[in-house]
């Protein structure tokens, strides 16, 4: 089990790399990442010079 | 909650946040609303997340993302900060493990420092900050190094011909950073 873990590691993006894109369900409704134009009624890509802020918060 | 508290900092400069756990949607919503009417903390209370919270169940995104570190923990994701600018590329990773805590104030240092050297074509030093010096780019002909080490070039200070700095004013920066919106 331990072996399958550890074998189980996916490849980690690097700076500069194309984000990878998803589709996920968010409290605010589906989002389609780095697809997306608007969620929520607010723009992320593309339509302004937004700069993504994409970060990982625990629970 | 002090993300959540920081929000309309990081969309005033351009900032759109996105959240993930692996969690469930009604877990992340318990949790939205416990954080919201139960919650004080360090001064922080009845604070609202108002950007999206990814549901990470299966856990697909952040094995994408490479938040699972199995040698970490093969169910947790570590706690990790992209910055992925418009065109969709990453240009700044941030990863933690799950005992230490992000800070969040360098978050948005990072931020600033991105779009401040996209916008003025420049590098920034070590714990720069706003009004700082910046590094210009390294002379690029043997003409510009003479130029600048004979202090011809305004502003430029040279320490050597491939290390020269000039000052941006934290006013120019701020008004460049935010003048997007």
């Amino acid at each position: 089990m331990e072996q399958a873990i550890q074998n189980e590691v996916v490849s980690m993006p690097r700076i500069g790399d194309k984000a990878p894109s998803f589709k996920a369900v968010t409290t605010q409704g589906e989002i389609n990442f780095l697809a997306i134009t608007q969620v929520n009624g607010q723009s992320f890509l593309a339509t302004r010079q937004t700069l993504l802020l994409f970060v990982l918060l625990n629970l | 909650m002090t993300f959540a508290t920081m929000e309309k900092q990081f969309n005033d400069a351009n900032c759109q946040l996105v959240g993930l756990s692996i969690d469930g949607l009604y877990s992340h919503i318990a949790w939205l609303r416990t954080i919201k009417e139960k919650i004080e903390y360090k001064g922080m209370k009845n604070v609202e997340v108002n950007f999206p919270l990814i549901e990470d169940i299966k856990m697909d995104v952040a094995k994408m993302y490479g938040m699972i570190q199995p040698n970490e923990d093969s169910t947790k994701a570590v706690r990790a900060v992209f910055f992925v600018d418009p065109k969709g590329i990453i240009r700044t990773i941030i990863y933690y493990p799950l005992s230490l805590g992000r800070n969040f104030d360098e978050l948005y240092r990072v931020l600033i420092a991105l779009q401040t050297a996209d916008e003025f074509g420049i590098a920034t030093p070590a714990d720069w900050r706003p009004g700082d010096d910046v590094i210009v780019p390294p002379a690029g002909s043997c003409g510009t190094a003479k130029d600048r080490m004979d202090g011809k070039e305004k502003n430029v200070k040279c320490y050597d011909w491939f290390f020269c700095t000039k000052p941006i004013s934290k006013d120019d920066v701020m008004k460049a950073v935010l003048k997007k919106k």
